[in-house]
């Protein structure tokens, strides 16, 4: 008669193994993470096209989704950054409110740089990370700006409604940081550089 | 810097440009991809909750913050509404001013003789068994006691009892007070005809004196015999019932009149008129 030995070993609980969908501990909690950013990011779209469209000041909105994507860029390490960026940026395309296929490559190309930038340079702190978003943030208006120019849909004379859009999103950049910072802390160091 | 930039890094980047130009020719040739349908499928029904939020927070930030306006404008558009429906009285008003004058110029064109002045009733009797009615002319557009008021079809309506320099009051043919000598247009006989107030018929009129042997009609109509107060065939009214007396030795009629003197507004003052 064969009897089935038994295991002596229990399989290592730090391993997961997705072929039994077994989610460790950590990989629950980064799930949760990325899960939280997305409909934190939902959220800000939601705000922007139904709430935020009926204020205007000096002609211009905010831009709430590009500032809430560079502002998370920067918690992560270059390459968590990157795909982040271009997932996030190709649904805020199909989402409709996006002016174009360029802001794919735009918010990917800025998101990656300034986190890397950052990584570099700067420290780990709100300051760090307000100057490079920031900086993101009007690089991008500037660059939409200067696309709509040279395919004819804005003239000269808008540059400063893009300007105050800009500056419009940097003020937004204090009040999104502690919000994804505090979701960012999910499954221990809030920089996962 | 550079061990920052890895290849992974790199393809990453390539990918993003090559997923924004391929995407843009998609859309040139497609319109609309699928992503759009699927994203915007999703966002389309919390975008639609968040809409009707949003429209009610933007009601009761109204209704709290912009009261006073509400207010004022809520006033202002009550004024424009009363003034859009008194002009719209004023013009069924002189509508019907207007078709009045109308029968009026088709009487005048059968009685060229006729000089009518016209009055407003701005007045009626408040008791019940006097009618009577006050109109906005008087001694000094020619009318004097005694004159008979008439409707624009030739209705007689009253009698001119009281004049003022500036109103004229009129005892209506409903009053049991004032007599009227009539005649049937059709048969010839001839009669007295008074409000029936007193028969127990208020807003009828009574004919009597009518010889028994009269061969009396309903519908048959009833007008004026002539006299120097009005002219002959002015219309009263017509006959809806008729009897003896209690003393059987002559009949009487009831009348409906020609004109609902209740719902007037206009008459004509007969001031002068040909005798035949």
């Amino acid at each position: 008669m064969f009897w089935k030995r038994k295991r002596d070993f229990k399989p290592d609980r730090t391993e997961g193994t997705l072929k039994k969908l077994y989610l460790t501990p950590t990989q629950r909690k980064g799930l949760l993470k990325w899960i939280l950013i997305s409909l934190f990011l939902i959220f800000l779209s939601l705000l922007q096209d139904v709430v935020l469209c009926r204020v205007e000041i000096f002609g211009a909105t905010f831009d709430l989704v590009v500032c809430g994507i560079l502002v998370c860029a920067m918690f992560f390490k270059p390459e968590t950054t990157a795909i982040f960026t271009i997932i996030s940026s190709t649904v805020y395309y199909f989402s409709g409110t996006a002016p174009g296929t360029y802001v794919i490559a735009l918010i990917t190309g800025l998101g990656t740089l300034l986190c890397i930038f950052r990584i570099n340079y700067l420290q780990r702190r709100f300051s760090s990370t307000f100057l490079c978003a920031a900086v993101g943030v009007m690089l991008y208006e500037l660059a939409v700006f200067a696309i709509g120019l040279f395919i004819g849909i804005t003239t000269i004379h808008r540059f400063g409604v893009f300007a105050v859009c800009g500056l419009l999103s940097v003020l937004v950049i204090p009040v999104v940081y502690p919000i994804f910072l505090s979701i960012c802390k999910i499954g221990g160091e809030s920089w996962k550089e | 810097m550079r061990h920052l930039f890895t290849k992974k890094v790199k393809i990453i980047l390539i990918v993003a440009m090559l997923l924004s130009a391929g995407l843009a020719v998609a859309t040139n040739l497609m319109g609309v991809t699928v992503g759009d349908l699927v994203v915007q499928g999703i966002l389309t029904p919390l975008r639609s909750g968040a809409s009707a939020l949003t429209d009610q927070a933007e009601q009761i930030y109204d209704y709290i913050f912009k009261y006073e306006q509400l207010a004022a404008e809520n006033e202002e558009l009550r004024e424009q509404l009363a003034q859009a429906q008194g002009d719209n009285r004023d013009a069924a008003s002189i509508k019907r001013e207007n078709d009045r004058l109308r029968e009026l110029l088709n009487l005048t064109k059968e009685h060229p003789d006729y000089e009518l002045v016209d009055g407003y009733i701005i007045a009626r009797s408040s008791n019940d068994w006097s009618y009577s009615f006050t109109i906005n002319c008087g001694a000094g557009s020619g009318i004097k006691e005694g004159m008979c008021a008439i409707t624009e079809t030739g209705a007689m309506v009253g009698v001119v009892t009281q004049v003022g320099s500036n109103y004229a009051v009129v005892t209506s043919v409903l009053d049991s007070s004032l007599d009227i000598s009539a005649t049937i247009a059709s048969s010839g006989y001839s009669g007295m005809v008074r409000g029936s107030y007193a028969s127990g018929l208020p807003g009828m009129l009574r004919m009597d004196y009518l010889p028994s042997a009269a061969v009396i009609r309903n519908n048959d109509q009833v007008v004026t015999a002539g006299s120097t107060v009005y002219p002959r065939n002015l219309v009263l009214g017509k006959i809806v019932d008729w009897d003896l007396t209690d003393n059987g030795i002559a009949k009487y009629a009831i009348l409906e009149p020609a004109a609902d003197i209740s719902s007037l507004e206009q008459v004509f003052i007969l001031t002068s008129f040909g005798t035949e």
